[in-house]
């Protein structure tokens, strides 16, 4: 499925969440997350992020809720070894790097509560990569610093997630898999990066 | 219940912030920029660019290789095959600034090299 259509279907489900929540009660939060990227197969260049978002809450049944999710995340990882190289093809060494990537995530999913103030759920979401950046070490003069135009803007994402409730603040750790390749276009074909995050979400009822 | 969540929920949040090590420094290497495989070398160079950069690559097998570069978007800009016992050298004029990336395909392995041009 291409990528906008997925976007649209994705916008399309939150649209008629909101419609479908006008008529029934619902609880907002406001959450500040930490974060964890690991890339799949690489999980030594994992890194610590952070994000802001918040949530909607909306009981279907006794036991079922919907949760909508939205954050903003920055995310960090090492991007494999890189080798410099002079003119002459001699080896310089190794340079150390970080990336960073800032993505928005609208996360939609189906909790069932296995106790008064614990829950279980997994949906089907999306992030939305704004920016990709990948910032070099080293001693040369020049700036090493890249765009990482290489990834997808759009990633589906299976999330796994379990939660506690108490009183105003609701503690979320989830797990969101990425369903697709990272990288775009015909270099996906001979590279492939995929990755999980880890995130903790702490967040505070304001409605 | 109510306490074996939570001792749950605290146990997990703690081996998710502790028990991990950040992100790994890499350490110079003295190893020579190669993708060895029966004699088959694979260099680019200078892998930091103000805008041209050269992809070698050499065939000492009895099958054919092939190599590919891709502009900063992933899009492929260079296809070539490498006959057996050959080898090719393909300088490029980058047009864009960004991550560029030469892959060496044989029959058994891809190798990945990428090249800044900033």
């Amino acid at each position: 499925m291409k990528m906008k259509n997925y976007l649209l279907i994705t916008l399309f489900f939150l649209c008629s969440i909101q419609i479908f929540a006008q008529k029934v009660p619902q609880e907002w939060y406001l959450d500040l997350n930490i974060n964890r990227y690991i890339p799949i197969e690489k999980w030594q260049e994992s890194g610590m992020g952070i994000g802001i978002g918040g949530k909607m809450i909306i009981p279907l049944t006794k036991k079922f809720v919907l949760r909508n999710s939205a954050d903003i995340m920055l995310n960090t990882y090492s991007d494999g070894p890189f080798t410099a190289t002079d003119v002459s093809g001699n080896a310089l060494g190794n340079l150390g790097n970080t990336s960073v990537d800032l993505s928005i995530g609208l996360i939609p999913t189906i909790h069932y509560s296995l106790h008064e103030n614990f829950s279980v759920g997994t949906g089907l979401g999306s992030r939305i990569l704004l920016k990709s950046v990948t910032a070099y070490d080293g001693n040369t003069q020049l700036k090493n610093t890249s765009v990482n135009d290489y990834y997808k803007p759009f990633m589906p994402i299976l999330p796994i997630e379990m939660s506690l409730k108490i009183n105003k603040i609701l503690l979320n750790l989830r797990y969101e898999y990425s369903l697709l390749n990272k990288i775009k276009g015909d270099l996906a074909d001979y590279k492939t990066e995929r990755y999980g995050i880890v995130s903790l979400e702490i967040g505070y009822k304001i409605k | 219940m109510k306490m074996n969540t939570l001792k749950l929920l605290s146990f997990v949040s703690f081996l998710f912030l502790f028990s991990c090590n950040g992100i790994e420094e890499i350490l110079p290497s003295k190893s020579k920029i190669a993708a060895a495989e029966d004699g088959t070398s694979f260099y680019v160079y200078p892998s930091i660019s103000n805008g041209t950069f050269t992809v070698q690559a050499s065939n000492e097998s009895e099958q054919e290789y092939q190599l590919f570069v891709f502009d900063p978007q992933g899009k492929k800009i260079v296809s070539q095959i490498i006959p057996k016992k050959d080898n090719k050298s393909i300088t490029i004029k980058a047009e864009q600034k960004g991550t560029y990336h030469a892959t060496l395909q044989t029959p058994s392995s891809t190798f990945t090299r990428k090249i800044l041009v900033i």
